[in-house]
């Protein structure tokens, strides 16, 4: 439209200095005839000289945080340009053409084969820019309302001339990819293994001693009912006269076990929910225990496994959950003892629904509506 | 939404300081339009008062556009209260410009030129706020663009002359602000942080500006060469879509057949229009009369309405009672000379001719009349087969009054009578001319007296010839401005319209009686022989015409050709004037083309040199001093401030300035004051040999050297009361330096180097 409009002042302008015998009507008339076709040349020279490419392919950021994503621009041209546009397709998910592709997911008990779930919707927006010669970093800002990895493809990059006239475009392949975890927000657990009564889960999955031989004690605390009778202090109970019971520091190499069952349909919402559960499930857990040891399918025939034992493998967790493949950390590894687990009593599972079970006995169920609540104000013993 | 949000330049930062190229580009574009103003006729300022004051304005407003809004609220309520003041203090005088000024935009005014410098003053305040408003606080261009393209499209419509500095100036002030308010203030949907836009664009712009002077300079040459092929080119094109769209609509109306003069090019299609036979080959061009003018009303003539004059006639005759039959004034008075040459007596009777007109349309509501011709009979009101016209061609007129027919006498004497009545009358009717709107072609008139009609003729080929040159396409004229003043004075290019309207104003100046007619003009060589022996003749837009015509007693009204013939020279003829008498009255009276008033075109052929081409390119105006003397002037005195300005810049970087840097900059400092320039400072008696020289304590300058060598070779950083400690130093030793200058190398030390 710029260019038609710019063009018909100029036809305009010859005509009227054609009709009155204008000689410097001519002359602008004319000038403006020479700055359309060098605009059209400086717009081919500027795309040529003008590369883009981010500086980082791989980011992190907490859901609903502003993440700035930073862009290197290179123009080897000598002259700065004044405008770019960039556009950028993002969605969740991987790119359309791997839609298509199909994942084979299995459950405890089941399994199926069924089409990816769906790739989110992948929309576009148009950014500009400009930048001067030689080497400069442009910003912009991105922030992701599920959990999930977010893709960000630069496809295009279209330059224009300094009056907007003309713009070269040129094809990009950036592809920046952005993972989205939740708040870490603990959620407020109770193992039976600290006060609470014999035959519980710590003891009988991860430190396998008697509860007296455990570490050192923490601090003494007034009974509470259903504790046993085998922490009771008896020496502070007997100066006291009131009953008091021992806690004991935590093991440094305590585990709990927890299998993660994603089969079934969920959209991008219960997803998110589960995956904040499964976060604060985590965290929660680590500030029971030394470590969680979490289960889940992987991207092949078999189990993945993974000792997470602080928050950043909390994270490389839910980052291997989002690409529902093995992941390649360290210290994660493919496993086919499904049935071995399977065999052990006292393990937690959490399924897609947000259903948590120990020892397929259902404790607790979350609903993905008020688990922001249900986090932030419930306090569960296991 | 797909759950991700992406956020970019929604909140543009503003970004701090002044670009100065936004300065320029304001002061380009109102210097541009004030050269405009300028260029318009009768306009006259004081150029030392406007544009020095405009440039000082644009300044005061982009400092403190770009500094503080408060101050520039404070400059904006400054300057309404004094404008207003001024404006209300000199009502009158502003009045009497503005009406002044109206008149020159419309045309109308012819007052005594005044100087209009406060109006312009106050318009070029108001146009500088107004351009800051939107350039500088709403940042969009769009408008302006709009506006200044039209201000230089409209204003060739109002006879201003947009001049060489003009289209250069506001073609930057274009270009610059649509680049540096990144397209035209276009709102970017979301844009990329992190970079300093403003000066990308800023440098983009002047890229543009560099890019502009480049393109006028290739342009200008070549359009100094090939204008008029290119005025060409565009009548080619024009004429072409004027044809098509004739031809699409079928209006094929007679282009001459009103009194309004054409005001542009004028493009024939040769589309039929008229069909004439004649019994008898013609001899001489026939001209068909279908339209004559009796008032000039300023670009346009009155249709002629003689009934008012015979009824006058009658009156004075006391022949009221014959005023609504055949022998009413108007119709003996129309065959008149006719008859008259029909019964004067004469060895070889002449024979009129027969003439047969036909409408090729049909429409037959503008009559086309030969000269000394009579209705033929037949003509009985059904035009679809064309009216008859029995007439004479001028060789055959040959009336003579005391010679007819004695049968004839009766009527002749009636006819010597209205004739006698007539003449006295039309004398009156047929020699007005508004003199307001033709000053010039009136003061031409009165400059040059001349008696007989022969020379009056030849004095008014000679004018039209040798300061008009004859075109189909001599462009458009202004609105303001009257299209024969304009024809013969300013453009010296027209057709048959301007020449005839020309000669007849001038005629009537002269107190000759003269009438604009205009029709179609039918060379023989248009008629071919028909099978019957008739002689006929197919009449397009191309033999549309406009001619003079004059009374002579013995032929009654003579149609006088005044537009030059092909080839150049005059086909002027009528009985007792030639082209041989119009040669001899040429020599005999002297005339040249450089008689005053008389010389626009350029003479004998000779090639016109580009100045002549362009006049509007002539740089030796003194509007264009004014501007140069201005931004000299303006430089000059900003300078002192800019330097000042600059001094305080690098005062303050010194406060943040490394210990070393510091070092470096006294050695620099002493350089330039001839102080041992051999020493580097490192020297054992650097501190002494300095103190000694500029009475600082010998202590405080090896203090110096100390801590500058601790900050190069150190292990540990200096300590911040240290670094402090070594500028305290160095401004100790600046001032006494500076103290120990000549006066001229002070200006030097302190502006232009800054060190103090």
């Amino acid at each position: 439209m710029r260019r038609l409009v710019f063009l018909f002042v100029t036809i305009l302008t010859g005509y009227m200095a054609g009709v009155f015998r204008s000689a410097s009507l001519t002359v602008l008339a004319g000038m403006d005839a020479v700055l359309f076709v060098a605009a059209f040349f400086q717009a081919g020279y500027l795309k040529n000289h003008l590369s883009a490419e981010a500086q980082r392919h791989g980011e992190a950021v907490e859901k609903s945080r502003w993440l700035v994503c930073r862009i290197k621009m290179r123009n080897t041209g000598r002259l700065p340009v004044s405008r770019f546009r960039m556009k950028i397709r993002y969605g969740y998910g991987r790119e359309a053409d791997s839609v298509q592709e199909k994942i084979r997911e299995a459950g405890f008990g089941r399994e199926k084969v069924r089409e990816a779930s769906p790739v989110s919707r992948q929309d576009t927006k148009y950014i500009d820019g400009s930048c001067t010669r030689g080497e400069s970093t442009v910003q912009f800002e991105v922030s992701g309302t599920y959990c999930g990895i977010m893709t960000l493809h630069m496809v295009q990059l279209r330059v224009y001339d300094y009056l907007s006239l003309f713009s070269g475009t040129r094809k990009m392949e950036e592809t920046v990819e952005v993972a989205v975890f939740p708040r870490e927000k603990a959620l407020r657990l109770e193992l039976p293994s600290f006060g609470a009564g014999a035959g519980d889960l710590y003891q009988q999955q991860v430190s396998g001693r008697s509860g007296d031989a455990g570490g050192e004690v923490r601090q003494l605390r007034e009974y509470q009912s259903g504790d046993s009778s085998r922490w009771i202090h008896w020496n502070q109970t007997a100066r006291t006269g009131q009953l008091w019971v021992k806690e004991y520091e935590r093991e440094t190499d305590s585990c709990v076990m927890l299998l993660l069952d994603t089969a079934g349909e969920s959209g991008e919402s219960e997803a998110d929910a589960y995956y904040e559960l499964v976060s604060a499930l985590v965290l929660g857990l680590l500030e029971q225990t030394a470590s969680v040891h979490v289960s889940w399918h992987g991207g092949g025939e078999g189990m993945a496994a993974m000792e997470v034992g602080n928050r950043e493998q909390c994270r490389e967790l839910l980052l291997c959950l989002y690409r529902r493949s093995l992941p390649d950390p360290a210290g994660v590894y493919e496993t086919t003892r499904e049935p071995d687990i399977l065999r052990h009593g006292g393990i937690l599972k959490l399924d897609i629904h947000l259903r948590l079970y120990r020892d397929d006995i259902l404790l607790y169920t979350f609903t993905a509506e008020n688990l922001e609540e249900q986090i932030a104000e419930g306090r569960y013993i296991l | 939404m797909n759950g991700i949000e992406i956020r970019a330049g929604l909140e543009e930062p503003e970004e701090k300081g002044r670009p100065a190229a936004a300065l320029l580009y304001l002061e380009a574009g109102l210097f541009g339009v004030l050269l405009l103003l300028d260029s318009l006729k009768g306009v006259s300022f004081s150029g030392w008062v406007v544009y020095p004051v405009t440039a000082l304005l644009c300044w005061a407003i982009w400092y403190t556009c770009y500094g503080s809004r408060r101050a520039y609220l404070l400059l904006v309520l400054g300057a309404v209260g004094v404008y207003g003041a001024v404006v209300f203090g000199m009502e009158d005088v502003f009045r009497e410009q503005i009406w002044y000024l109206i008149g020159c935009v419309l045309g109308g005014s012819k007052a005594e030129p005044i100087d209009v410098t406060e109006t312009m003053l106050l318009t070029a305040a108001l146009l500088a706020f107004f351009t800051a408003m939107l350039e500088f606080l709403i940042r969009s261009h769009r408008l302006l663009y709009f506006m200044t393209t039209g201000l230089l499209l409209l204003a060739p419509f109002w006879g201003i002359r947009a001049g060489a500095g003009t289209v250069l100036l506001l073609a930057l002030f274009q270009a610059a602000f649509w680049i540096l308010q990144g397209d035209g203030g276009t709102v970017w949907r979301a844009s990329f942080e992190g970079v300093n836009k403003r000066q990308i664009l800023e440098r983009s712009s002047l890229f543009a500006g560099i890019a502009i002077l480049a393109a006028f300079l290739a342009v200008f040459p070549l359009i100094s060469v090939n204008a008029d092929a290119f005025y060409t080119w565009i009548y080619e094109r024009e004429s072409q879509v004027y044809g098509m769209l004739k031809r699409l609509t079928g209006r094929d109306t007679a282009p001459s057949a009103g009194g309004t003069m054409g005001r542009g090019n004028q493009y024939r299609t040769g589309i039929p229009l008229l069909e004439v036979e004649t019994d008898v080959e013609p001899t001489e061009p026939l001209y068909l009369c279908g339209f004559q003018g009796d008032e000039y009303v300023g670009g346009r003539w009155s249709a002629l309405g003689e009934s008012g004059l015979f009824e006058t006639v009658e009156e004075k005759l006391g022949w009221q009672m014959y005023s609504n039959g055949r022998f009413s004034a108007g119709s003996l008075y129309d065959s008149m000379y006719f008859m008259m040459n029909t019964n004067t007596q004469a060895e070889e009777q002449p024979r009129y001719r027969n003439l047969k007109i036909c409408h090729l349309n049909g429409e037959y509501e503008n009559m086309y009349t030969p000269y000394y011709s009579q209705r033929g009979w037949g003509w009985s009101g059904a035009f679809h087969e064309g009216y008859l016209f029995w007439y004479y061609e001028q060789q055959d007129m040959n009336v003579a009054w005391d010679n007819v027919y004695e049968d004839f006498a009766v009527i002749r004497d009636w006819y010597r009578t209205l004739r006698d009545a007539y003449m006295e009358e039309m004398r009156i009717a047929y020699t007005k001319v508004p003199v307001q709107l033709l000053p010039r072609l009136t003061g031409l008139c009165s400059e040059n007296h001349h008696d007989s009609l022969e020379e009056i003729t030849a004095f008014i080929l000679f004018t039209l010839h040798e300061n008009a040159e004859y075109t189909m396409t001599p462009g458009w004229a202004p609105l303001n401005e009257d299209i024969v003043e304009y024809f013969l004075f300013d453009s010296g290019r027209g057709y048959c319209e301007h020449f005839a309207a020309a000669a007849t104003l001038m005629y009537r100046l002269y107190g000759i009686p003269a009438r604009y007619a205009s029709g179609y003009m039918v060379q023989p060589s248009a008629f071919e022989q028909q099978e019957g022996g008739s002689w006929k003749a197919v009449v397009t837009d191309r033999e549309a015409h406009a001619w003079v015509e004059i009374f002579l007693e013995d032929y009654g009204w003579t149609p006088v050709e005044v537009t030059p013939a092909e080839g150049g020279g005059s086909a002027a003829r009528y009985p007792g004037f030639d082209n041989a008498v119009f040669r001899q009255l040429v020599q005999a009276g002297g005339w040249d083309a450089e008689k005053p008033g008389l010389h626009i075109a350029s003479a004998d052929g000779e090639e016109t040199t580009w100045r002549q081409a362009f006049p509007e390119f002539v740089f030796a105006g003194e509007k264009y001093s004014h501007v140069l003397v201005t931004i000299g002037i303006y430089s000059l005195c900003l300078l002192p401030l800019f330097l000042d300005y600059r001094r305080l810049r690098q005062l303050k970087k010194l406060e943040i300035m490394g210990s070393r840097k510091v070092f470096f900059r006294l050695l620099e400092m002493l350089r330039f004051a001839a102080m041992m320039p051999e020493y580097d400072g490192t020297e054992a008696d650097f501190a002494p040999k300095l103190a000694a020289l500029t009475g600082v304590p010998e202590r405080e300058i090896a203090g110096m050297q100390r801590i500058v060598s601790e900050a190069a070779y150190g292990k540990s950083p200096v300590a911040p009361e240290a670094e402090r400690d070594v500028r305290r130093v160095y401004l100790l030793l600046a001032e006494a330096v500076y103290s120990r200058l000549r006066r001229r190398k002070r200006l030097l030390f302190r502006y232009w180097k800054a060190f103090f």
